[in-house]
């Protein structure tokens, strides 16, 4: 598989590295985290999950893509095999790791390494049945020939089966997912369970789906085409997008011919998926931080550089302003700051307070509905037991949890605001535009210069939230400050997935998303304990309890974390106010000292300018990028 | 037995279970004695029509291969098949002396008829007939008969090929195929024949379908698509899926177009369902089934409680149904089942 697009992230890690060695002369500091955003860009990952129902030929598919001739890593059957959620990435050194369900809401996840050739005694119905190894997902990290280093292919289970546990695992990757390849086979038109998964990746969001029509090589022509054409319409009038029907044969291209197999275009595909899709989000989101951390020292290079030029008379007043700007910093800061952690808190104990309520009725709801289910319904319902729960949970918690949402981002923003602003000179200020729009400040003057280009990204955040991206792309103070809180902690599955009913939080991903996501997966244990006794009173008692459980993780751990989160906020508004600072002293230090050489201020000259133009020429988008 | 002597039996124990619900005070066992009511009300339902119109209907998802099956079983392809949803209407295939194709409207509409044709004029008339059927739904058609002087269908025996279900409606209502199968299931049809596609297994929707509409009337499940299966996958297919039957396990009959084993056991299977004598011995065995699992979870009760499984049932109920049992020559099972 050959993608395009590593051309462009070659470009935009060489201007990182040049960034990086022309300001490590500065500041050390600031070019580690150059450094560091970089590493965090090329790591990141586009991930495409494979979907469908069971016996499609997504295994097959998978094998496929990952240039096996075997089904070792996702194997195959003549019954349904697929049992739990496995992950391919491409890593130099081959591993394969099992990740376990933790036992519980507080323990971390059990994560074992294993030989690639046990790895269908943790994925399949016949060697792990039930999956009652409590497997999370599995993980296969190779140096697979011709694919992509930022792809993650995921493996699923068939979509509609009897297990609930399929559900909850599908239920929790496809809002990971920044695409999807739904899998179809022609002799099987659409039928209401594929209709009902497509449906479902749409509610979370996931925008691009790549169709493709599968065993092909089973089918006469008149066949393939009458399922096209009901695929088709069926589509058009559920009013769900796709590029391209492609028609394919997994199995042929996993026998090695991939001349018939069809698979051409459907990895042009994705090749242009993943240089066009997430790539731009990931990229926008290294291109700001890398930014901001150049343009602040070149700003503390042009305001040394323009102090030389000043008179002594007109040095004195600015030494004057910056030190009325700390005083008032030292002052007013406090204030602001206890009211915003005032405020936070408030929000959340408020919450909180609604939570004893809210598990009161959770538990009388779910218990209703075990008290009104006949006996034979019984063992449907145990099945069932984990999702009604989910349900009754998201109904009661939804409400309060946007309250909560909204005060929060109004109380960060308000911070963010009234937060004083260093000026040395609010007169004058002259501005640069770099290919972004944002604005670089050539002269530092007014609060324009903490906040100008904060304005501009904060606008870019509620456009990205108003899109409903799951990604915070805000690096404005804010942005980093919950960035670095959410994450990645514990497990796959609980460090980003949000309810898929409340899309509010797909799109901030803040502290309150944070907050409650991963609640869901806390039942699947649960299902599996519940399908082993069926008997009313036995339901009751265990639902209670999990519902019990759940409302006490929130309580003593979630809440407090919340809390807490606050303060990190508030530390990063003091770090980056005391910077700016720093950054204006010692330029006042340096233009007073014993003045340069004519060689040390060309080069100083120079740096400065070739930072500028670093930062007014990003490495471009390509011209046929679109959002 | 006879046929109304087990009408009898089947009726007594109708009234026998329902009582004894309300004898009980406890409420597991109202659930239980109530639960055990269904099975026993759709053995009299097949042995209402068991000896006139027995209608044995092919159901399961859309695209299994239903009208495939019928066809087999019928030995010529009369019913339509398409890749893609394709029997709109219910299709009963019944005994004539001539070849006779019939749209039957509800109540107040007039059938209407075509014949007598050639055979293979049927299928031609079959889609003409369901596409027009499809297309204007005035005239209310609810079935379409077929009556054909089939060996098979002489002795009363009626195949039926039906609308799939679960096929995709966008607004998330139920498709009108669905309604149709299920009007039909409730009224006219004894016994199910539940067909599913082998290598995709059974997923929840059609799980949820047979639990719901089909348990009480369904003793056999065909799988087909199993063209290159051993004996190894169907014994793991049984085990993997025999969880969802709870109160029987039906027979399982691997349909395959090379091995005739699949079959062969299918039609076997209809051949005893052809003759009255057959089903009605087939119902009395159901009953009997029925209840000596009834019998054992009194059984564990009365040993829970440390008193007589007697007791569990009300006193004048028990006696009455003994009595007909003495009658009918049973009574010695009867005591030995549930006693």
């Amino acid at each position: 598989m050959d993608m395009t697009g590593i051309q462009q992230r070659l470009a935009d890690c060489v201007w990182s590295e040049e960034l990086q060695q022309l300001i490590a002369e500065r500041d050390v500091a600031a070019a580690d985290q150059i450094r560091r955003a970089r590493e965090d860009y090329q790591s990141e990952r586009f991930v495409l999950t494979v979907l469908g129902k069971a016996k499609r030929g997504k295994s097959t598919l998978v094998n496929a893509l990952l240039g096996r001739h075997d089904d070792q890593l996702a194997p195959i059957d003549k019954l349904p095999a697929s049992n739990a959620l496995s992950r391919f990435v491409y890593a130099t050194n081959p591993t394969t790791r099992v990740f376990f369900r933790p036992k519980d809401a507080f323990s971390a996840a059990v994560v074992q390494a294993i030989s690639a050739d046990r790895i269908r005694e943790y994925v399949t119905e016949e060697l792990n049945s039930g999956n009652h190894k409590q497997v999370e997902f599995v993980e296969v990290a190779q140096p697979f020939v011709g694919f992509d280093p930022h792809l993650v292919l995921i493996d699923t289970p068939g979509g509609g089966s009897i297990h609930d546990y399929h559900d909850e695992l599908l239920h929790a990757v496809i809002p990971q997912s920044d695409a999807v390849l739904f899998l179809v086979t022609a002799r099987m038109p659409l039928d209401q369970d594929e209709l009902e998964l497509l449906q479902q990746v749409r509610a979370a969001d996931v925008r691009k789906i790549i169709f493709a029509i599968n065993k092909i090589d089973q089918t006469s022509p008149a066949d393939l085409e009458a399922a096209s054409d009901h695929n088709a319409a069926l589509l058009s009038r559920a009013g769900i997008e796709v590029q391209a029907m492609h028609a394919i044969s997994a199995l042929r291209a996993f026998e090695g011919n991939l001349a018939q197999s069809g698979l051409e275009p459907l990895l042009a595909e994705i090749g242009g998926l993943i240089q066009r899709g997430k790539s731009a989000i990931l990229r926008q989101r290294f291109r700001s931080r890398t930014r901001e951390l150049a343009a602040g020292i070149w700003r503390g290079l042009r305001a040394e550089l323009e102090l030389r030029g000043a008179s002594a008379a007109e040095r004195e007043q600015q030494r004057q302003a910056l030190v009325a700007s700390k005083n008032r910093l030292a002052t007013e800061r406090t204030a602001i700051e206890r009211r915003f952690l005032a405020r936070w808190a408030q929000a959340v104990d408020q919450f909180a307070a609604g939570l004893r309520h809210a598990a009161a009725n959770v538990k009388s709801a779910v218990v209703d509905q075990i008290t009104h289910t006949s006996l034979a319904g019984t063992g449907r319902l145990s099945k069932r037991l984990s999702s009604v729960i989910n349900g009754a949970l998201e109904n009661e918690l939804l409400a309060p949890s946007q309250t909560l949402e909204l005060a929060l981002q109004v109380a960060t923003r308000d911070l963010e605001v009234e937060y004083p602003a260093i000026m040395l000179d609010p007169a004058d200020p002259l501005a640069v535009h770099t290919s972004d729009g944002g604005k670089l400040v050539k002269h530092i003057g007014g609060a324009v210069a903490t906040a100008a280009t904060g304005a501009g990204i904060i606008a870019a955040a509620n456009s990205a939230a108003a899109a409903s991206f799951a990604v915070v792309t805000s690096p404005s103070l804010v942005g980093i400050a919950l960035t670095a809180l959410t994450g990645s902690s514990g497990g796959f599955l609980t460090s980003t997935t949000v309810p898929v009913a409340i899309p509010l939080w797909v799109a901030a991903a803040g502290p309150v998303g944070w907050t409650l996501a991963g609640l869901g997966t806390l039942t699947i244990p649960f299902a599996w304990a519940v399908n082993r006794s069926r008997t009313k009173e036995s339901l009751h008692d265990q639902a209670s309890q999990h519902v019990d459980r759940l409302f006490e993780s929130l309580r003593s751990e979630r809440i407090p974390e919340l809390r807490r989160s606050a303060e990190g906020i508030v530390e990063e508004f003091r770090f980056q106010a005391e910077r700016r600072v720093l950054d204006l002293e010692q330029a006042l230090e340096a233009s007073t000292a014993v003045p340069k050489t004519l060689d040390e201020q060309a080069q100083l000259e120079r740096l400065s300018q070739r930072l500028q133009e670093l930062l007014e020429n990003e490495p471009g988008d390509r011209p046929h990028e679109a959002r | 037995m006879r046929h109304d002597e087990l009408r009898r039996l089947v009726d007594e124990c109708l009234m026998f279970l329902q009582e004894s619900a309300h004898y009980q005070s406890d409420l597991r066992f109202k659930d239980v004695l109530a639960a055990a009511r269904e099975p026993v009300a759709a053995i009299r339902h097949r042995l209402e029509r068991a000896v006139t119109h027995y209608t044995v209907a092919v159901v399961g998802l859309t695209n299994v291969g239903k009208s495939t099956l019928l066809n087999a079983l019928l030995g010529d392809r009369l019913a339509p098949e398409r890749n893609g949803p394709c029997t709109a209407l219910p299709i009963e295939f019944a005994y004539g002396e001539t070849i006779q194709v019939t749209a039957e409207s509800e109540a107040g509409f007039r059938p209407r008829r075509s014949g007598p044709l050639r055979m293979t004029e049927v299928r031609e008339i079959l889609e003409t007939f369901v596409n027009n059927a499809s297309a204007d739904g005035s005239n209310r058609v609810c079935r379409i008969v077929v009556h054909l002087p089939h060996a098979l269908l002489q002795y009363g025996l009626a195949l039926v090929d039906t609308p799939g279900f679960g096929a995709p409606q966008e607004n998330g209502a139920p498709h009108p195929h669905e309604c149709v199968l299920l009007g039909y299931l409730k009224q006219q049809v004894s016994q199910v024949f539940w067909v599913t596609l082998g290598e995709q297994g059974i997923g929840r929707r059609e799980a949820d379908f047979h639990q719901e509409h089909l348990a009480a009337v369904c003793d056999d499940v065909v799988v087909t698509g199993c063209e290159d299966w051993d004996e190894q996958d169907r014994r793991r297919y049984k085990r993997r899926f025999a969880s969802l039957f709870e109160h029987r396990i039906p027979q399982f009959h691997f349909v395959s177009g090379q091995e005739q084993h699949g079959q062969l056991s299918l039609q076997e299977r209809i051949r005893q369902l052809a003759r009255p004598s057959d089903r009605l011995a087939a119902a009395q065995s159901a009953l009997q089934e029925l209840l000596v699992d009834l019998g054992e979870w009194a059984r564990i009760e009365a040993e829970e409680r440390n008193c007589a499984r007697v007791e569990l049932w009300r006193p004048d109920s028990w006696r009455r149904l003994v009595a007909l049992g003495s009658v009918l020559d049973v009574r010695a099972n009867l005591i030995q089942s549930m006693g």
